[in-house]
């Protein structure tokens, strides 16, 4: 069955229609990865969004139990180049099609996926559609379309739960929470109790945690008022470590300004620079946002630069246990250069718990 | 038999963490002075203050300290003991770096020559090892790591500078 991406400047991509058969909308975004559809398929941070991949084939090996980074998905249609009727792997548990029409999330496969790019790098972000038709009516529709600015209400847990270990009481803010930040911090025994992204200030000192991680997650840092409140309620009492959208809301709350990226940048091969050492790490990064240019950084001092751009991607606060990075250090899908990321939020919590002991 | 207990990639990180956590605990750069104990201490210093002049864009002094003739353990020691920092230190924050803390003997020895060069603001203490068995009321503000260790053994810092290669072995 045809089926056609429709994009709000009216340029239309034909293509098979596979997984769910229903029309959808949504900001469009690209993922330019080789590997890793299920991660960001199941990533939030995708969140009523139309994604797709700008890497020709996807699809191949199929769907498995180990890959999830939410168990259920928020976006609202994936656009592939090439598709695999069948999966040949022997981790594979269905195939995408199957996974995609039991989510009821609609796909779109055979487009010229690297036209669509190309078109997007010359024009910028841009709201699309996934229709059966490409009447007026649709082009109507998709120049209509308010994008909303709920996104990570949507997605960030309703209720408080634990993820239980042994180690450190870390405090997890959920803004579109990836499954293998818990698995970084479950690797290094912290014992995380994941909060709703609104969760007042007052319950995060009830729980008295030795660090609070901030999460990444889809939609506008500006829009997350009550999450920036708590950052400055509670930054120099506990150690924050901030991802990807935790990093433009730890900003916000120290008076330094974001701006939205020309094109949104899902990827996972940034190189970024350590400035103190020099030392090269590449990691993954999906990122609407950065750090305004030219402005001042006021209390921030920046640690990581990009390569090919020298963008701050990564600041520590002048004076208080705190440090963020604009990029994804759990990698998933994505090379495992950041591990040492969530070592230094465990060190930094060490550093925190010796002074305390010190100052008794 | 020896054990590496720290790579070069994992001082690197101690180094650049403390460097940080000095940056968090000295509001404002300007009247911080760093102190390295020779041999390797010295080396440690110059790494600390060139990681802050890459974030910060200035160069803080360094200056290195011999205390031997400060030693407990030295006989005639009040003969000849001569203060060995060449910068002026009165009013100054002291960051203090040596490598291995152990007895508190060599920073006790360090804080007497400091002492008699000027009158610091204050000094503090950073140390890449802090091995324990303390024999003076002394303790470090800034760690790179924590190594429980028994008497019988020995830790061994090796710098780039000196020894060819970064590591810290516990033999």
């Amino acid at each position: 069955m045809k089926r056609y991406l429709i994009l709000e400047d009216g340029t239309v991509f034909a293509g098979d229609a596979f997984g769910a058969t229903i029309n959808t909308t949504g900001g469009l975004a690209l993922y330019t990865g080789a590997t890793g559809y299920q991660e960001a398929i199941t990533n939030y941070s995708y969140t009523g969004q139309i994604l797709a991949f700008t890497y020709p084939q996807q699809g191949n090996t199929g769907i498995n139990r180990d890959d999830y980074e939410n168990i259920t998905t928020a976006l609202k249609g994936v656009v592939i180049g090439e598709g695999y009727p069948l999966t040949s792997h022997w981790h594979a548990q269905m195939t995408l099609d199957a996974f995609l029409k039991a989510q009821r999330i609609p796909g779109l496969m055979n487009v010229d996926v690297r036209r669509l790019h190309r078109h997007i790098a010359e024009h910028g972000n841009m709201k699309a559609s996934l229709m059966d038709t490409h009447d007026e009516h649709a082009h109507d529709q998709i120049k209509a379309l308010v994008i909303p600015n709920n996104q990570v209400s949507q997605v960030s847990t309703k209720q408080p739960y634990p993820s239980p270990n042994v180690g450190k009481n870390v405090v997890v803010l959920d803004l579109g929470l990836k499954n293998t930040v818990l698995r970084e911090l479950s690797k290094r025994r912290c014992n995380i109790t994941v909060l709703p992204f609104d969760t007042p200030s007052s319950l995060i000192e009830t729980l008295a945690p030795d660090g609070v991680l901030i999460s990444d997650g889809p939609g506008k840092p500006e829009a997350l008022v009550k999450t920036i409140q708590i950052v400055k309620e509670i930054q120099g009492h506990y150690p924050i470590f901030a991802i990807g959208l935790g990093f433009s809301v730890v900003a916000l709350a120290n008076d330094v300004s974001v701006e939205t990226r020309p094109i949104a940048q899902h990827q996972i091969n940034l190189a970024v620079q350590e400035k103190i050492t020099g030392i090269t790490n590449f990691v993954a990064q999906n990122s609407a946002f950065s750090l305004s240019k030219n402005d001042n950084l006021k209390d921030l001092l920046a640690t990581f630069v990009t390569v090919n751009g020298d963008e701050v991607v990564g600041f520590r606060h002048r004076y208080l246990p705190i440090y963020a990075v604009n990029f994804d250090p759990e990698a998933a899908a994505g090379p495992k250069d950041g591990g040492h990321f969530f070592d230094d939020f465990i060190e930094l919590m060490d550093a925190a718990i010796a002074r305390h002991r010190r100052e008794i | 038999m020896a054990k590496v207990i720290m790579d070069s990639t994992a001082m690197q990180r101690a180094l650049t963490r403390i460097t940080y956590e000095i940056i968090e605990q000295n509001r404002g750069l300007e009247n911080l002075v760093i102190v390295g104990i020779e041999t390797r201490g010295a080396y440690l210093a110059q790494r600390i203050a060139q990681r802050i002049a890459q974030l910060e864009g200035s160069q803080l002094p360094v200056a290195d300290l011999n205390i031997t003739n400060y030693r407990d353990d030295r006989p005639n020691k009040s003969a000849s003991i001569t203060a060995k920092i060449d910068l002026p230190i009165t009013g100054k924050n002291i960051v203090l770096v040596d490598d291995v803390l152990y007895t508190g003997r060599t920073i006790r020895a360090a804080l007497d020559a400091i002492m008699d060069s000027g009158r610091p603001q204050k000094i503090s203490l950073a140390v890449l090892i802090d091995r324990g068995h303390r024999e003076l009321p002394i303790r470090p503000d800034f760690v790179g790591k924590n190594i429980p260790t028994s008497h019988e053994e020995s830790i061994k810092v090796m710098v780039n500078e000196v020894d060819s290669l970064d590591q810290v072995v516990l033999d």
